[in-house]
C-alpha cells in the first residue's frame, strides 16, 4: 500500500509540470509581454519606448527561454521561463502588476475564504445526507417523490437568488447579521454565518439529489438483502450497511475539494465582501493583472492535485477491498 | 410442537408494474416436516424464489406483496405477524443463503463482523463470547484457520469459502427452516459436492429443515426427502424423492428428465421443451403447461386443473391422470428423434493443431511495477482438433480452458508455443491469410446477455464480422445469406430490425451461434455456451450445434464444466488442472477408465441424475492460485493417492494407448 500511495506521490511530478508549462503558454507566448503592456498603457498611440520601460519595471523586458546577452547558466535563468513560471514550484509568486507582493497577500487572503468554504461543506455533508437517508428510507412513497421535487425546485434557482434573498431577510429585515463585510477575529463569525447558510441552502438540492441515488443504488444490491434476512430493522440496515458502502464514494468526492477549500468561492465572496482568494482573483481579472491570475492558476491546479492525491489515499483508509490488494 | 416446521396455505404473491400485474405465486400450498428436505425445482421464472422470499416476507413492497394466503411457521403465522416480531423470526427461526456468495456479503465488514451481527441481535451475545461463538460456526462449516479468517473480507476468500460464510451466517442462531436459494449454481462442480454435502451434515447434526431451490435435477437427487415441482407460479407435482425420480408424472417433469444429456442419449437428439413459460400477467383457465405439452387433451385448454393423489405424499396437477382417458387433441410425440448413424466425417488429418501452448500473465508489484512472478494460465498445453469432431475442455474455473479459447482467437498473446491451422502456422501468415483465419475460427460466448452490443439490431450484430472480414461484399446477398443463417439457426426474418434485449437467453445463444456461422467458419470455440441457460433451453441449443456440425462439418472446442454435456456431444476431451492437461483420451476412454485422480474427482462430483444416491466424493480445498503452484505435482495437495514422488517432481505423460494419455505417477 505504501508503494501505491508513493507511485501516485509520483504522478503527480510530471502532471504540475506539464499545468507549469501550459500556464507559461498561455501567460507569455499566447499573451506576450508587449500585448500586457499595451493593454495597461492603452491600446492606441501607444509608442514603443513606454512599452519597454513598461516592461522594465515589471520585470518583463528579459527574452522568454533563452537569453543570449549574458553567458553561462544565467543563459537560462536570466529569462522570463526561469522567473516568471519556474519559480511557482517553489511558491515564489513575485509581485503583481500594481506593486504588492503576491505571496503575503495570499497568505492573508486564504483564511478568511477558509472560514467559510470549510463549515459550508461539513454543515452541508452532513444535511445532505441526512435528508438523502430519508428519502432513501421513505422510497418510492409520497415524501420521496415529493423530496425529489423539492430538490429539483432548488436546483433550478439560480444561487444568486439566494444570496440576494438572503441578504435582503437576514441583512434588511430582521438585522440579524450585516449584509456583508468582514473583520478579523471572533467577529469574523458574524460575517461569515449568512454566506455558510446560503452556501448550504444552496447545494442542497443537488446534494440531496445525488446522495439519495447513490443509496438506492447500494439498497438494491444483494447483501443488503442477506442484512434484512438476518432480521436486522430497516434502520439498522441503512446504517451499518448500506451508509458504510455508500459513504465510500461520497467521502472521496469529499475529499478531493477540500485543499481548493483555500481558493474560495468567487461569487459568493465578491457578494458579501469576503477580502478571501475568490474576490482576491475576480478584483485581478478586473484589472487585468495577469500576475495574480497566474499565480491563482496554477495554486488552482497545485492544490486539485494535491486533493486527487488525497482521495486516492482515503480510497486506501475506507475502502479494504483496495487497501488489502 | 407442531408437525410441520412449515407450512405454506395457498400462497399467492404478486408483482406490479406499470403496466400489468404479474402473478408469481399462485395458490401454493407446501409444508415441511422438522428435519427434511424438500426441494423446489423448475425453471428461472418459475416462481421458486419468490415463494421463498414470501416466507422470509422480503418481496419488496414497492413492486409487489402477498394476496392472500398463510404461511405457518412453527405453527404460528407469520403473515399476520407485526414488522418488528418477524424481524424476531428472520433469522432466528428461518434463515436463508442466496445463490450468489460473491455479491451476497456485504465488501466493507469483516466476515467476523457480518456472524457477529445475527448474535448480537438475536442472541444479545458480546464482546469474547461472541467471537468464540463466531470461531465456533467458522469451524463447522470447514473454513482452515478460522481464528484468524474472522478478521478477513468477503473479496480475500474464494467463492466456496464465502458460501461457506453465507452458511455460518444462516446457522448463527441455529434456525428451524434454512433456504436454500440455488446455493451452489454459482459454484464449481467440486466445490458444489463440497457444499451439498456441508449442508447435509449440518442438517443431520441439527435437525433442521431445508427448502432447497433448485433448477438442477442432480443437486436435487443427492439432498432431497421430497421434490416439489413449480412451473408457471403452480406447484405441478409434489413427490417423494425416489418416487419422482423413478417415475416423475407430470409432462413437464418427464420433459425435464428427457431434456438431460448423456452417454446414453448421444446418437439422438435431446427432448426440447419447445416455447417458453407462458407471462403470468393472465388468466389461465386451463393448464398453465398446455403450449408446451406433447399430450394435449381437450379438458386441458378450459378446466381448472386439480390435484390428483396417487397417495399420501405424491400428487400431480394433470388432466392425464384425474379421467378416463378421453381423445389426444394433438399428439406430437411421434417425433422423428432418431439420428442417422454419427457423423460420417472422419477426414485424416488435423484442422487445428496447437502445440506447447503457454501463456503467462505477469503480475506486478512495487514501487516501479516490477514483474515479480507471473500467472501460469495456460502451461504446454497440445492437443489436436479434427475437422468434423468435438473436443471438449473441462476443469475447475481458473484452469486456464478460457485462456486457451482467446488465445485460439488471438485475443491474447501466446508467451511460447505454436498454433497451426491447416498446415499454416499462425505466426507465418500474411494480413490476408490471418483475416481468412479469423473466419475460419469463430468464438461463442458464455453469457448471451451481456456478449451482445445492447445498442445494435440483430441485422447490424451478425453482418459486422461479414463487413469486417469481408466474407460477402454484396450487400444483397449479405442479406440473403443472413436470412438462411436465421433460419438455420430457427429463427425468423423478421427479428433482423429487433434488439437483443427483446430476446430470451435461447434466442440470444442462437443469434450468437448465428453470428459465429456467418463468417462461414470451420471451427467454432463454444466457451461454456450453456451453462446460463436453463436445461431446457440448454437442449434446444445443444441440438441445433449438433445438426449444424453434420451439416456444415464444423469443429467445435468445447470448453464447459458440465460433465454430462460433454458426454453428450464431445468426441475427445482434454481435462485441465491448473492450467496444464492432466489427461486427454476420446470420450469413451476418460469418461468410463479415468486415470487420472482429478478426472476421477471430477467425475464423482459432477452429479449425476442416474445415479441415485450415491455419496457425494467429493475433493478437500480450493484450486490453488495459479501464480504460485505447489511443487511437484500441481494435484498432490488435494490427492489422496499422493506419494513422495509427487511431492518433488511434475509428472510426464504417459501414453496409456494411442489416443488416451495421462500425467500422473500413480499408473
Amino acid at each position: 500500500m505504501l508503494s501505491y500511495i508513493l507511485r501516485r506521490f509520483l504522478y503527480a511530478i510530471p502532471i504540475l509540470i506539464g499545468v507549469n508549462l501550459i500556464t507559461f503558454t498561455l501567460f507569455f507566448v499566447v499573451n506576450t509581454p508587449d500585448d500586457m503592456a499595451r493593454m495597461h498603457l492603452g491600446m492606441k498611440h501607444v509608442k514603443q519606448e513606454n512599452i519597454d520601460k513598461w516592461k522594465q519595471n515589471h520585470g518583463y523586458d528579459r527574452p522568454l527561454l533563452f537569453n543570449s546577452e549574458v553567458s553561462g547558466l544565467e543563459k537560462f535563468s536570466q529569462t522570463i521561463f526561469f522567473e516568471k513560471s519556474l519559480s511557482l514550484f517553489l511558491f515564489r509568486f513575485g509581485n503583481s502588476d500594481s506593486g504588492r507582493d503576491i505571496g503575503y497577500d495570499i497568505k492573508q487572503r486564504m483564511w478568511p475564504s477558509f472560514l467559510i468554504a470549510l463549515p459550508t461543506l461539513l454543515i452541508g455533508l452532513m444535511i445532505n445526507i441526512t435528508l438523502a437517508l430519508i428519502l432513501a428510507l421513505f422510497r418510492s412513497t409520497y415524501i420521496d417523490y415529493w423530496g425529489v421535487v423539492i430538490c429539483i425546485i432548488l436546483i433550478s434557482i439560480s444561487s444568486m437568488f439566494y444570496i440576494i434573498g438572503g441578504q435582503y431577510l437576514f441583512g434588511k429585515i430582521l438585522h440579524l447579521v450585516p449584509i456583508s463585510g468582514y473583520e478579523d477575529g471572533w467577529m469574523a463569525i458574524k460575517f461569515t454565518i449568512l454566506p455558510v447558510l446560503i452556501g448550504v441552502f444552496s447545494g442542497i438540492g443537488s446534494g440531496t439529489r445525488i446522495y439519495r441515488t447513490l443509496f438506492l443504488e447500494e439498497i438494491e444490491k444483494d447483501y443488503v438483502r442477506t442484512a434484512r434476512a438476518k432480521g436486522l430493522s430497516e434502520t439498522l440496515v441503512l446504517y451499518r450497511h448500506v451508509l458504510r458502502n455508500a459513504l465510500i464514494p461520497i467521502l472521496t468526492g469529499v475529499v478531493v475539494v477540500l485543499p481548493t477549500l483555500f481558493m474560495g468561492s468567487l461569487v459568493m465572496e465578491a457578494f458579501f465582501s469576503i477580502p478571501g482568494l475568490g474576490s482576491y482573483t475576480i478584483q485581478a481579472i478586473n484589472e487585468q493583472d495577469f500576475s495574480i491570475v497566474r499565480s491563482m492558476v496554477f495554486l488552482g491546479a497545485f492544490l486539485y492535485i494535491i486533493g486527487l492525491l488525497l482521495t486516492d489515499i482515503a480510497y486506501t483508509v475506507v475502502d479494504p477491498r483496495i487497501r488489502l490488494s | 410442537m407442531p408437525e410441520n416446521i412449515l407450512q405454506i396455505k395457498k400462497l399467492s404473491t404478486r408483482i406490479r408494474s406499470k403496466s400489468n400485474d404479474f402473478v408469481v405465486v399462485d395458490n401454493v400450498s407446501l409444508s415441511i416436516k422438522s428435519g427434511e428436505t424438500v426441494a423446489l425445482l423448475g425453471e428461472s421464472g418459475c416462481g421458486k424464489s419468490m415463494t421463498a422470499l414470501s416466507v422470509m416476507r422480503l418481496v419488496p413492497e414497492l413492486v409487489g406483496g402477498i394476496d392472500e394466503g398463510e404461511i405457518f411457521i412453527n405453527g404460528r403465522d407469520v403473515l399476520a405477524l407485526p414488522e418488528k416480531n418477524m424481524r424476531q423470526v428472520r433469522g432466528r427461526q428461518v434463515a436463508m443463503i442466496f445463490q450468489e456468495p460473491m455479491t451476497s456479503l456485504n465488501p466493507v465488514l469483516t466476515i467476523g463482523d457480518q456472524i457477529a451481527e445475527s448474535l448480537r441481535f438475536h442472541l444479545n451475545l458480546s464482546g469474547s463470547k461472541c467471537v468464540e461463538r463466531v470461531v465456533e460456526l467458522l469451524k463447522s462449516v470447514g473454513l482452515p484457520d478460522p481464528g484468524n479468517r474472522i478478521n478477513e473480507y468477503p473479496h480475500q476468500l474464494s467463492g466456496g469459502m464465502k458460501q461457506r460464510v453465507m452458511i455460518a451466517i444462516a446457522l448463527a442462531c441455529e434456525p428451524d427452516l434454512l433456504i436454500a436459494d440455488e446455493p451452489t449454481t454459482a459454484l464449481d462442480v467440486t466445490i458444489q459436492a463440497q457444499v451439498l454435502s456441508l449442508l447435509k451434515t449440518i442438517q443431520q447434526e441439527n435437525n433442521m429443515s431445508i427448502l432447497l431451490i433448485t433448477h438442477d435435477l442432480g443437486v436435487v437427487s443427492k439432498v432431497a426427502d421430497r421434490v416439489a415441482v413449480m412451473y408457471a407460479g403452480e406447484i405441478v407435482e409434489e413427490a417423494s424423492s425416489a418416487d419422482f425420480f423413478n417415475q416423475p408424472k407430470h409432462p413437464y417433469s418427464k420433459k425435464l428428465f428427457s431434456s438431460l444429456p448423456s452417454w446414453e442419449k448421444r446418437g439422438e437428439n435431446l427432448e426440447v421443451i419447445s416455447g417458453v413459460v407462458p407471462k403470468l400477467n393472465k388468466k389461465f383457465p386451463g393448464c398453465r403447461f398446455i403450449d408446451r405439452c406433447d399430450s394435449v387433451l381437450k379438458q386441458c385448454f378450459n378446466h381448472r386443473v386439480d390435484w390428483h393423489f396417487f397417495d399420501k405424499t405424491s400428487c400431480v396437477k394433470c388432466h392425464l391422470y384425474s379421467l378416463p382417458k378421453v381423445e389426444l387433441v394433438c399428439s406430437k410425440e411421434s417425433k422423428e428423434n432418431k439420428i442417422t448413424a454419427e457423423s460420417s466425417l472422419s477426414k485424416e488429418g488435423a484442422l487445428l493443431e496447437v502445440n506447447n501452448l503457454t501463456v503467462f500473465f505477469p503480475v506486478q508489484a512495487g514501487l516501479l511495477k516490477k514483474t515479480v512472478g507471473y500467472v501460469r494460465a495456460v502451461d504446454d498445453v497440445s492437443f489436436v482438433l479434427q475437422p468434423g469432431k468435438t473436443l471438449a475442455v473441462v476443469g475447475e474455473s481458473g484452469c486456464g480452458k478460457t485462456t486457451i479459447a482467446k488465445s485460439l482467437v488471438q485475443l491474447l498473446e501466446l508467451t511460447s508455443g505454436s498454433i497451426t491451422y491447416a498446415d499454416n502456422k499462425l505466426d507465418c501468415l500474411t494480413s490476408i491469410q490471418m483475416s481468412d483465419y479469423r473466419a475460419a475460427v469463430q468464438m461463442i460466448f458464455q453469457d448471451p446477455f451481456s456478449s451482445m452490443n445492447p445498442r445494435k439490431r440483430i441485422g447490424e450484430i451478425i453482418e459486422e464480422g461479414m463487413v469486417a472480414l469481408k466474407v460477402e461484399n454484396d450487400e444483397k446477398k449479405r442479406f440473403d445469406h443472413i436470412l438462411s443463417l436465421l433460419s438455420q439457426v430457427g429463427l425468423d426474418g423478421d427479428v433482423l430490425n429487433r434488439y437483443p434485449h427483446e430476446f430470451s437467453g435461447g434466442q440470444r445463444q442462437r443469434i450468437s451461434i448465428a453470428r459465429a456461422l456467418a463468417v462461414k467458419p470451420r471451427v467454432l470455440i463454444c466457451d461454456e455456451p450453456t451453462s446460463a441457460l436453463d436445461v431446457s433451453v440448454q437442449a434446444q441449443v445443444l441440438n441445433l450445434l449438433k445438426s449444424l456440425q453434420r451439416e456444415l462439418a464444423l469443429s467445435f472446442l468445447f470448453i464447459t464444466h458440465n460433465i454430462s454435456v460433454v458426454s453428450y456431444l464431445a468426441d475427445e476431451i482434454l481435462v485441465m488442472y491448473l492450467g496444464r492437461v492432466v489427461e486427454s483420451g476420446s470420450i469413451a476412454e476418460v469418461l468410463d477408465f479415468p486415470r487420472h485422480p482429478y478426472t476421477k474427482a471430477l467425475l464423482s462430483a459432477a452429479l449425476d441424475v442416474s445415479d441415485g444416491d450415491k455419496d457425494l466424493n467429493f475433493l478437500e480445498d480450493d484450486v490453488p492460485s495459479p501464480i504460485n503452484p505447489p511443487g511437484g505435482c500441481y494435484f498432490h495437495p488435494r490427492c489422496k493417492q499422493a506419494k513422495a514422488e509427487c511431492f518433488s517432481s511434475y509428472p510426464g505423460l504417459t501414453r496409456l494407448n494411442e489416443s488416451h494419455s495421462v500425467n500422473c505417477f500413480n499408473i
